[in-house]
């Protein structure tokens, strides 16, 4: 007795019992495999009456059927497991069959062909009725021990037995196949469902290309790896050893399926032995990618459901990715309006304030040539001093803009040289108290500082802004006080305070931003100093913020503080030579 | 002159101030100074004030609107202060009723004539329009539709012809394409500039000594145009 695994063949014999001169009737089964059907049929030919019975049980198939089965359900586990549970039957039969008449036993493997079709499907249902058709004829239908069936009346009970435990084996079979079905497309759309949702929350690239190649793997109950285009060129993403899987043949394939934006089944047979398969990822304009499927346990292509799962899952990421893709043409867009927006803002800037001093520089100047000689002497020497100021106005503006040119264009290396903090901070009040000598600068240093690391030139222009500014904005009682000293033991600290009006407290930090003014200032200015100050400090390592008002003082000021790391093998005194530019 | 003539001078930037009172002053005006545009319509209210100097950019509102509120309740001569790229603030000062604009920077010398050209078409101008109009050697005779260069007869076609005298009339005067193109050819015509370039191309042809050079009617970069003034 055998029961072919060969799934190739249409029709597959179970059995054939030669005609026994001594048996009454013959039979054969077999079965017949179609395009979407399975047939079982027996024949039976009694020599006595020359009449020939036909009993067959068809069941559909799903038309993939055979495919979709891992070849282990059609092979020995289901002959072991119907002859088992045919075993338990005939034992069960001849336990009852002192109390129970033989033909009550036949329900004793009706019940088997139940409960082994409802556990363990179609293919095991029909392959126990059978076997449970010969046993129940070799051990109960008498003479026991023997095929032959005696009596008449006992062949027509086990036709009949024959066709009900064919039908009930295939019905409750398609039953248990049905429920699989319906619970397998119950976890699918779950995964599918939470899939969608954990897309919607996903906002990086990366992260989608992840999820994607996380939940293709479990719905195929194997191995996804995604490929994305970049540069129309495919790099590997997402999760696996993909290095070790990965073959010429499967790049061969993933291109193929990324340039023709279908799937390449590169995995079935005629291939050359690529171990995935590969779908394309379609976005909205272009071919976003492929991923490479290979399910597991050794099939070598994907049950259709699964296909259709795969599919759902890649239109869903690709729906993912796009988005992404366009939130990041939104924000590039964003910031280039936002360079662009800097940029007239720096042309405005650079227009009023280039062009005032010019204008006022050329108004008095031509007014001195052509008008002079009917002015006063105060009113010609006034204009003269006009014109001093603004060329200084000028020419400030001008060096502020080469040194942010300077910082922006070249990534200068500030911490070269050793500078002294206090050193820089008495020329810079010097170079002040010449620019505005109705001003009163103080400058008071601790003694005994260690230097820094810095760049002199650029340290003491930070210091002369900071003063300047002050000087500017404090109004008419231009007190201004400069101090420089240790904190918490490893930073400099120099600060410049005012008495002028303050800052805003929503200003302070802004005010060391690019263009940034404090609104209803009447002063000067473009903007500028402060932010260059900021790139100066921070490129020095050390830190900068504004404090306002000072003290709690009720009249306002403001007070820059400067903070300088000091290097650890610094902390002594700068010995002369060690000493910044001056 | 024994009544100084009072300027308005209205800038935020005092150093503009700086310079231009005691110019304008020993120049023979009278000068009142703003450096906000509500300060300017405070000053026109209470001042008899013969003309303005108006700064575009003023830290409290546009200038545009101040010259809108001027033209309101005057017909001051308005001469506007702007930078030399922001053509499209002086055509709309231009055509909001200001008489002129000098370009940020200048020379004291071009801010006093172009000072002294609005004052004396303002003298000028009076209700009854002159007949006869001077454009160098040019004659035009408006009653008797005749123009001669150098006393010999020129030939314009009807167009130029309102073309010259809408130009002539405004001499000195920068009239932008809008004014041009609306006062000769119609409301409708306003944006056909490159119509009036055609035309200007012809009336410089048949009126300059070098057409490639012109003398009488020059262009006024990406504003409009402006005859000179017969002297």
């Amino acid at each position: 007795m055998w029961m072919s695994a060969n799934r190739r063949k249409d029709s597959v014999k179970i059995m054939d019992f030669a005609r026994d001169p001594h048996t009454a009737v013959a039979y054969s089964a077999a079965f017949t495999s179609r395009n979407d059907a399975v047939t079982m049929s027996v024949d039976f030919k009694s020599a006595t009456e020359k009449a020939e019975h036909t009993a067959s049980a068809t069941t559909p198939v799903h038309k993939d059927f055979w495919a979709g089965l891992p070849p282990t359900l059609v092979g020995t586990p289901v002959i072991v497991a119907a002859i088992s549970i045919v075993g338990v039957a005939t034992c069960v039969g001849a336990g009852l069959s002192h109390w129970l008449p033989q033909q009550s036993i036949a329900l004793v493997y009706v019940l088997a062909v139940v409960l082994g079709a409802v556990g363990f499907g179609v293919v095991t249902g029909l392959a126990i009725s059978v076997l449970s058709f010969l046993a129940y004829n070799f051990f109960f239908i008498p003479p026991v021990f023997t095929f032959t069936i005696a009596d008449p009346n006992e062949l027509f009970a086990l036709v009949i037995f024959f066709a009900v435990a064919l039908l009930t084996g295939s019905l409750a079979g398609r039953m248990r196949e049905v429920a699989d079905a319906a619970t397998r497309k119950a976890t699918t759309l779950q995964g599918l469902n939470d899939f969608a949702g954990t897309l919607s929350a996903t906002i990086t690239t990366p992260a989608i290309l992840l999820e994607l190649s996380k939940q293709a793997g479990s719905t195929i109950r194997g191995e996804a790896i995604v490929l994305i285009a970049d540069a129309d060129e495919l790099r590997i993403v997402g999760a696996g050893s993909p290095g070790d899987n990965f073959n010429p043949v499967d790049w061969q394939a993933a291109r193929r399926a990324y340039r023709s934006a279908q799937t390449v089944y590169a995995s079935r047979p005629g291939f050359d032995g690529a171990k995935y398969e590969f779908q394309p990822i379609i976005g909205r304009t272009s071919t976003l990618g492929v991923v490479g499927l290979a399910p597991a346990d050794g099939r070598r292509s994907l049950e259709p459901d699964d296909e259709a799962a795969v599919q759902t899952i890649l239109r869903h990421a690709a729906i993912a990715l796009d988005r992404t893709r366009l939130e990041q043409e939104t924000a590039a867009a964003r910031d280039d309006a936002e360079r662009e927006r800097l940029r007239s803002a720096l042309l405005s800037s650079l227009s009023h304030d280039l062009r005032t001093p010019l204008a006022s520089i050329l108004g008095a100047v031509t007014s001195l040539r052509e008008l002079g000689t009917s002015m006063s002497p105060e009113t010609r020497d006034d204009l003269l001093v006009a014109i001093e100021e603004e060329t200084a106005r000028l020419s400030r503006f001008v060096v502020n803009l080469l040194d942010m040119t300077r910082l922006e264009v070249h990534d200068i290396d500030l911490t070269r040289d050793w500078l002294d903090v206090s050193d820089i901070a008495q020329i810079a009040v010097s170079r002040a108290r010449r620019m505005s000598p109705n001003a009163s600068v103080t400058l008071l240093v601790s003694a005994g500082l260690p230097a820094v690391r810095g760049d002199a030139a650029l340290f003491e222009h930070v210091v002369f802004n900071l003063l300047d500014n002050a000087i500017k904005f404090s109004g008419a009682e231009k007190v201004i006080a400069v101090a420089v000293s240790i904190v918490d033991d490893d930073r400099l600290e120099l600060t410049v305070s005012d008495r002028g009006c303050g800052v805003p407290k929503e200003a302070l930090v802004r005010i060391f931003e690019t263009f940034y003014r404090v609104r209803d200032t009447d002063a000067p200015g473009t903007g500028l100093g402060l932010a260059i100050c900021k790139r100066i400090v921070d490129g020095m390592g050390g830190t900068i913020h504004a404090v306002s008002p000072v003290n709690g003082n009720g009249n306002g000021g403001t007070r820059i503080v400067v903070r300088l790391p000091i290097p650890r093998h610094a902390k002594d005194t700068l010995g002369d030579e060690e000493k910044g530019r001056p | 002159m024994t009544h100084p003539i009072r300027v308005l001078v209205v800038d935020d930037e005092p150093q503009i101030h700086r310079f231009l009172t005691p110019s304008l002053t020993v120049s023979g005006f009278e000068v009142v100074t703003a450096a906000t545009g509500q300060d300017a319509l405070r000053q026109m209210g209470g001042n008899a004030v013969a003309v303005v100097l108006l700064d575009l950019g003023l830290p409290d509102m546009d200038g545009k609107d101040v010259i809108a509120q001027i033209r309101r309740r005057s017909d001051v001569p308005i001469i506007v202060l702007s930078a030399r790229d922001r053509e499209a603030e002086k055509i709309a000062a231009l055509d909001l009723g200001a008489d002129d604009y000098v370009n940020k920077p200048f020379a004291i010398g071009e801010l006093l004539a172009r000072l002294r050209s609005v004052l004396r078409r303002r003298r000028t101008t009076s209700p009854d329009l002159p007949s006869v109009y001077r454009l160098g050697t040019i004659c035009i005779d408006t009653a008797h539709h005749k123009v001669t260069r150098a006393n010999e007869d020129v030939h314009l076609t009807p167009k130029e012809f309102d073309l010259l005298v809408m130009l002539t009339r405004h001499a000195g005067r920068v009239v932008t394409h809008r004014q041009i193109l609306s006062e000769v050819w119609g409301p409708a015509h306003t944006g056909d500039t490159q119509y009036l370039r055609v035309f200007i191309g012809q009336l410089r042809q048949k009126l300059e000594d070098n057409p490639a050079e012109p003398t009488l009617i020059l262009t006024e970069p990406g504003i409009g145009y402006r005859s000179v003034e017969s002297t």
